[in-house]
């Protein structure tokens, strides 16, 4: 399981949320969240899918309409399918870049260009246009998408975690001497400009600021649901394979904290130092802002492993080839729940229900390649890799601890444990968490421009709320956006068009996602299943 | 890199490192294969 939740995240987002959220500022939510949301909710997750599995149940709306009476129940396990489709889509590009860098890696591009210009041009970004088709991206994404979808018709998922056990210590190795070469860089070093301890020290420089900001928050508590897999309804379906007895609590645990090692240990002292030893810090802030980061650790990595010699080509790709074999286990995690969720309500074999996730998968990843320069990639990074895991992580911590009801919960928790879990935590998941994800999400949804004493006198003066830019309404409303409009002076489309497009996009899989819960009910009645 | 960045980074990889290490070790010992959970 460590090796499902050790993905990309670790390496490339993590790095890349803590930039843009000013570094130490966002490291203190960090950590909280992660006590007070991430480990509680990892047992859950765990707890429910388990349960969900004794009756028969592998994916996310069967398991919570087996939490308690109510109809709707089942539909708050819908973001189960939702996310873990919308993510994979997005993530599965993010997965093929790391295998095109591989080729690139062994054939020595990154000798003759630069990684700046490569990546960009890799993407097909062109100034003044929203789209993209660039034709060796979207072959490595497809090749990436086609292996996963493979691994998954043939179900060879079991082989390839099996496989992870070689494959994560060897990442681990390769990361720590990683993480050795880029603290040791000076400035004497070819192509070094800033001293590597400058980005250490951005992350680690505790600064109390992002304690009071919502968005900061949003960001933090969505990256610890990202980075272990929480809110996403792929850990459900794992546990759903588990007997009655078997322990849960600390697989739970030391899955998640060996996730947490490799994220704060490893991946904070990877990326954000040698990117800021290469490019500078301004330019790493600059590189990170208002979009997900994933592409940092693609515009750095390579410029280090050029001034290794003749151990480069092999050092890249080594490296991203490791990267893809972490990723492509947590992509296989995204896949099977909707394979579990097609077998179990539509009777489909495990070869149809994978191409039919292929092919969803497929049209949503083409939109994040073909739009990616107009945002589309980021806007399925923000409202499914984000918001939405914040949503359903809500959704089950309510439903968990209020409606399936504590005494339940915790005799569920604890049933097989093979470790003690303090009677403290038993507070923490009924009242503590629920709350602390309600107070992260309404905090961030309507986040004011300014303080929020003067948000409220505002109000009281009838000039109204005045949402930031980065609170949630504030993006659907597109403030701060000046102009907005969806066709520019000459005519052509906008990001915010593209943005708009992309939302509406995620709503309709959304309800597509609904609606196929409510057939499969449907035939439930009528097969009096 | 200042004093207050060196002690949140200490305290962090202290705290990070004790738990990652004690569920390890546990779930390795409970393995009977030795593989350490799953």
């Amino acid at each position: 399981m460590a090796g499902n939740a050790v993905g990309l995240g670790n390496f490339l987002r993590f790095p890349a949320q803590a930039a843009q959220h000013g570094g130490g500022a966002f490291l203190l939510p960090y950590l909280v969240s992660f006590v007070l949301m991430g480990i509680p909710l990892l047992w859950v997750e765990w707890a429910i899918g388990r349960h969900g599995g004794q009756f028969g149940h592998h994916s996310a709306p069967g398991m919570f309409d087996r939490l308690g009476r109510a109809r709707w129940l089942k539909y708050v396990g819908v973001f189960g399918l939702f996310t873990n489709l919308t993510v994979a889509a997005y993530y599965c590009y993010i997965e093929s870049w790391t295998l095109a860098y591989v080729w690139h890696s062994l054939v020595g591009t990154f000798r003759s260009v630069v990684p700046t210009e490569f990546f960009p041009r890799y993407l097909g970004m062109d100034a003044g246009s929203v789209t993209a088709l660039p034709g060796e991206a979207v072959g490595w994404f497809v090749l990436t998408l086609g292996l996963n979808v493979w691994i998954l018709s043939r179900g060879l998922a079991k082989g390839i975690e099996t496989a992870a056990k070689i494959g994560m210590p060897l990442l681990l190795l390769f990361a720590g001497i990683l993480a050795v070469r880029a603290l040791t860089l000076t400035t004497e070093d070819p192509g070094v400009v800033q001293s590597p301890l400058v980005g250490l020290n951005f992350v680690w420089q505790p600064q109390l600021n992002g304690l009071v900001d919502p968005s900061t928050w949003l960001a933090a508590a969505g990256q610890v649901f990202f980075t272990l897999s929480v809110g996403m309804g792929s850990i459900h379906c794992y546990a759903a394979y588990l007997a009655r007895d078997q322990d849960i609590a600390l697989n739970a645990s030391s899955a998640g904290w060996m996730n947490e090692f490799v994220e704060v240990i490893l991946g904070g002292s990877i990326l954000i130092p040698v990117a800021t030893a290469y490019l500078g810090l301004n330019a790493v802030q600059a590189a990170t802002a208002g979009g997900s980061g994933f592409g940092l650790g693609f515009l750095a990595l390579p410029a280090l492993f050029n001034q290794w010699g003749w151990f480069a080509p092999v050092a890249g790709a080594l490296w991203f080839g490791l990267l893809f074999f972490a990723g492509i286990t947590s992509s296989l995690a995204m896949g099977q729940p909707i394979l579990a969720f097609l077998q179990d309500e539509f009777g489909m074999r495990r070869t149809r229900s994978a191409a039919a996730f292929g092919i969803a998968t497929l049209g949503l990843g083409f939109v994040c390649v073909w739009l990616y320069p107009g945002g589309a990639f980021d806007e399925f990074d923000f409202w499914s890799g984000t918001v939405a895991l914040v949503l359903f992580a809500l959704g089950e911590a309510i439903i968990f601890a209020w409606i399936f009801g504590m005494d339940r919960g915790w005799a569920e928790i604890t049933r097989g444990a093979d470790i003690h879990i303090p009677a403290f935590f038993r507070f923490v998941i009924r009242y503590v968490t629920p709350l602390f994800i309600l107070t992260v999400f309404v905090g961030a949804l309507v986040k004011p421009a300014g303080r929020w004493g003067e948000a409220v006198r505002s109000v009281f003066a009838g000039d109204g709320w005045p949402f930031a830019a980065d609170s949630v309404v504030g993006k659907v409303l597109h403030v701060g956006d000046r102009g907005y409009q969806w066709l520019d002076a000459s005519g052509r489309f906008t990001h915010g068009f593209v943005q708009d497009m992309t939302r509406l996009l995620l709503l309709l899989v959304f309800l597509g996602c609904a609606f196929l819960v409510w057939l499969a009910w449907r035939r439930r009645a009528k097969e009096d299943r | 890199m200042t004093l207050s960045a060196w002690i949140m980074l200490g305290v962090t990889w202290g705290i990070v490192l004790f738990f990652t290490g004690k569920f390890f070790l546990m779930a390795i010992r409970k393995s009977p294969s030795g593989e350490g959970g799953e």
